[in-house]
């Protein structure tokens, strides 16, 4: 029997060699053969962009008449290539050139495609749109976006903010600051870009909203202390008086990144006494950017303090020049502790050993 | 005499033909279910559906534990990397398990590090913890600085210290693409009971790191780590894959893996005195919730991807299989009885069993296959061109396996971006059978001697920084 099974398999064992090659083969050219397709297409675009990108770039740079009926009889089938050709400078260049290709891309019909693809079913028809609006700072198309504001998408909603951002049309600030609430990390990055590109306009809006609605202040204080000018300091100091400790916090964070004048520095110190770890921990923070040297003496108390805020005094300290220095060493001397380590360590890094 | 020899010879060689036939058609069964459950998870977790998650208050917070010995070449740009992670909550824990070089002083200097008090409780006894640091500029980073005690040591030191109800542990050296934690998160987001979780562990040798992130994708310079990155394909998108859809998965990789750290604090944390502490506390868990009748999973993630250096060198690359080898045998042993036994389910009947006979038992049947079949030709009992024929049967339906691997990394996640990968990697899944194959079983072997004699400790295994990438 073992014979015979020996043998069966021996029967077995050519076709098997065979027809697992063939298989091999075939897999093998379905491996290559879809890559093949996909390089095709990458090569053909690139033959494009090589035949259309000289017209285009004629079109914007001369604004003759020729050149821009030559780069209208570009086949419509190759109008997305078109748009990419149109839309990448955008992301760098501005001024008559936007306004240039915004007229371009009107003529061409890409800005009605663009508006229509606003209610597309697919969201990256959508985001795409809201990006190629924003960019040619299309006005007609704010009140779409802000409505794209709510999509179910997340890229979308991201790409309207972008998009509200490049339009530079103030009236959108309010509907942004709107999304303050609930924003994920990557909207939130998003619209702190885009109330970036209003500057002082956003700055007098975020105050206003983080006044009208005291639950969106830690998150308002936030973007401030991206964008926030002097003008924010005022504001900013009463929500450092604010009852919610995370406020306070935060408001301190911002101020720490806007700077401190003579009135914020008193109000430092006095925070210096917050009954709140956090709060204690971010005024220490702000005086260390301070470098006002007269801060050492009330930041040298908190030595011992919760860590967070030892271990922030000590920064500081150490950034206070002789005074800084001399209280950290005082502390060394007095003797073991947290205060002690904390000390010793910054003036080790600092090369006070 | 003669007859007798050469009918025991003919027993032996078809019982390793049937070997070669079974393992074979398992890994043909893995290939075709991991194809439906991969097409399946492509379809569910769109990132509509991730964005929920990332929404969602309910998403758990994680811990990542990254026990550090003597990794002053890569600490910095991991550590970049991992506080880069996209994810709602998470905190950092790195363990210097009593480094020899200036691991530590790295990342006091890099990350603005500042000693602070050691207050937590300690549920895991491990060795003792000298000092503590956190970062004013990244406040979600600890790192504990302890004396050494091993990898197990450190996991558990990183677990005693964890704030969150899920720990990531990870390889200092590894890279944790962004969106990884969330991707790996999701099971445990989907089924609460579900215990651990792995993610797809891929080779960064010849890739491009930049700032602590893998921004060229590109195939090892080396053939040995080309021949590495087939068997990971495999291994992670077949075998895994398959293994997770039975609730039979019985490795999670040390290098990337979540798990919920009140159960493994309820078994006694990591094991210190194996080498195989990412299969034995999996094994563990199984085992655990099996005894007390309690629902639970241990899943496979396809999706999050775990970038880490592959060993270029023989001896490094020896030392590591041979490691790898003896955790397994050392894992079946202690967990015995598991074998078989209907009560672990897929586990009991599946899992346990496969390890014993193609992993653990393997090498032993492939050289002794290897030897008796070459006995056979030499004394001239078997026929050179049936042994030519086996042999050559062999290398198709490995490459055949292997090819498949490929075609579902192509169908799903497309990584590697050229035409030529695509070549290389099938001309690898053919060329391994020639030479790599053969020098991995006799590592592998070598690791089930030094099994049986007992022998512990962890090898070589030495790091070129990413930088040189």
């Amino acid at each position: 029997m073992l014979l015979s099974f020996a043998e069966a398999f021996r029967n077995a064992l050519i076709p098997f060699i065979l027809g697992g090659s063939a298989f091999l083969l075939l897999l093998l050219a379905l491996l290559v053969g879809q890559r093949l397709v996909r390089a095709a297409i990458a090569a053909r675009r690139r033959s494009l962009v090589l035949r259309y990108g000289p017209i285009i770039d004629q079109a914007l740079g001369s604004e003759s008449p020729q050149a821009i009926e030559a780069a209208s009889r570009i086949p419509r089938r190759h109008r997305p290539l078109i748009a990419s050709l149109l839309l990448t400078p955008l992301h760098v260049v501005r001024g008559g050139y936007a306004t240039r290709a915004a007229q371009l891309a009107d003529r061409l019909g890409l800005v009605d495609a663009w508006r229509i693809d606003l209610q597309s079913r697919h969201w990256w028809h959508r985001s795409e749109a809201a990006l190629a609006l924003g960019l040619l700072r299309d006005q007609a198309s704010v009140p779409a976006l802000l409505g794209l504001l709510d999509d179910e998408h997340e890229q979308v909603r991201a790409a309207a903010i972008d998009a509200l951002g490049q339009t530079g049309d103030p009236s959108v600030i309010a509907a942004l600051l709107s999304r303050l609430s609930d924003p994920t990390r990557h909207e939130r990055t998003r619209l702190v870009q885009a109330l970036r590109a209003f500057g002082a306009d956003a700055t007098a809006a975020l105050l206003a909203h983080g006044a009208s609605s005291p639950h969106d202040r830690t998150l308002v204080a936030t973007i401030l202390s991206f964008i926030g000018g002097a003008a924010a300091r005022d504001p900013l100091l009463q929500w450092a008086a604010a009852d919610d400790p995370e406020t306070r916090a935060s408001a301190w964070r911002a101020l720490a990144a806007i700077g401190l004048d003579e009135r914020a520095f008193y109000h430092a110190l006095k925070g210096l006494g917050d009954d709140d770890a956090a709060v204690r921990a971010a005024v220490a923070a702000a005086l260390a950017r301070s470098g006002r040297v007269d801060a050492a003496s009330h930041l040298a108390r908190h030595l011992d303090d919760e860590w967070a805020v030892a271990a922030q005094s000590a920064r500081a300290l150490i950034t206070l020049g002789a005074d800084g220095h001399a209280a950290l060493s005082a502390r060394v001397a007095q003797g073991p502790g947290l205060g002690h380590d904390l000390a010793r360590q910054v003036l080790w890094e600092g090369g006070h050993r | 005499m003669r007859a007798w020899v050469s009918q025991g010879l003919m027993v032996f060689d078809l019982g390793v033909l049937a070997y070669f036939l079974v393992i074979n058609l398992i890994y043909v069964m893995f290939s075709v279910v991991a194809f439906f459950v991969l097409i399946q998870h492509r379809r569910r977790w769109t990132s509509r559906a991730l964005d929920v998650v990332m929404r969602s208050p309910a998403t758990p917070a994680i811990s990542v534990i990254a026990p550090a010995s003597n990794e002053e070449a890569t600490i910095e740009q991991s550590l970049r990397s991992l506080l880069l992670l996209n994810y709602p909550r998470f905190e950092v824990v790195v363990v210097n398990d009593g480094s020899k070089d200036k691991t530590i002083e790295t990342m006091v200097a890099a990350f603005g590090l500042m000693r602070a008090p050691v207050v937590y409780e300690q549920p895991l006894e491990t060795k003792p913890v000298r000092a503590l640091y956190r970062s004013l500029d990244h406040p979600d980073l600890v790192v504990i600085d302890k004396t050494n005690g091993g990898k197990a040591d450190a996991i558990n030191a990183g677990i005693n210290a964890a704030r969150h109800p899920l720990v990531c542990v990870i390889d200092a050296d590894s890279i944790l693409e962004p969106e990884a934690l969330m991707r790996a998160s999701l099971p445990f987001i989907e089924n609460p009971n579900t215990l651990a979780t792995g993610g797809i562990i891929r080779i960064v040798n010849g890739c491009t790191v930049e700032a602590g992130r893998v921004t060229k994708i590109d195939m090892p310079g080396s053939w040995l780590a080309k021949f590495q990155v087939v068997e990971y394909l495999r291994a992670f998108l077949s075998g895994r894959v398959f293994m997770s859809a039975a609730n039979a998965l019985l490795i999670i990789s040390g290098a990337f893996g979540i798990f919920q750290r009140a159960a493994v604090v309820e078994v006694g944390g990591f094991r210190h005195d194996t080498i195989g502490e990412d299969m034995e506390i999996v094994a563990r868990l199984h085992r655990r919730w099996r005894d007390t009748k309690r629902p639970y999973r241990v899943v496979f993630q396809p999706d999050p991807v775990c970038w880490t250096e592959a060993p270029e060198s023989r001896k490094i690359l020896a030392s590591q299989r041979n490691r790898w080898q003896r955790g397994t045998c050392q894992v079946l042993s202690y967990h015995m009885a598991m074998m078989g036994n209907p009560k672990y389910g897929s586990v009991g009947w599946f899992a346990m069993p496969f390890f014993l006979i193609f992993e653990a038992a393997g090498p032993l049947i492939e050289v002794a296959g290897y030897v008796v079949t070459a006995m056979a030709v030499a004394f001239g009992l078997l026929d050179v061109v049936f042994a030519q024929l086996l042999f050559l049967a062999a290398v198709v339906f490995g490459a055949m396996i292997s090819l498949t691997s490929v075609l579902l990394e192509e169908m799903s996640f497309r990584r590697y971006p050229k035409v030529r990968h695509l070549l290389l990697l099938a001309a690898i899944g053919v060329l391994e059978n020639f030479g790599y194959r053969q020098l991995t079983t006799y590592w592998r072997l070598q690791g089930v001697i030094d099994f049986v004699r007992k022998k512990q400790g962890w090898g070589v295994m030495t790091r070129k920084g990413f930088a040189k990438t």
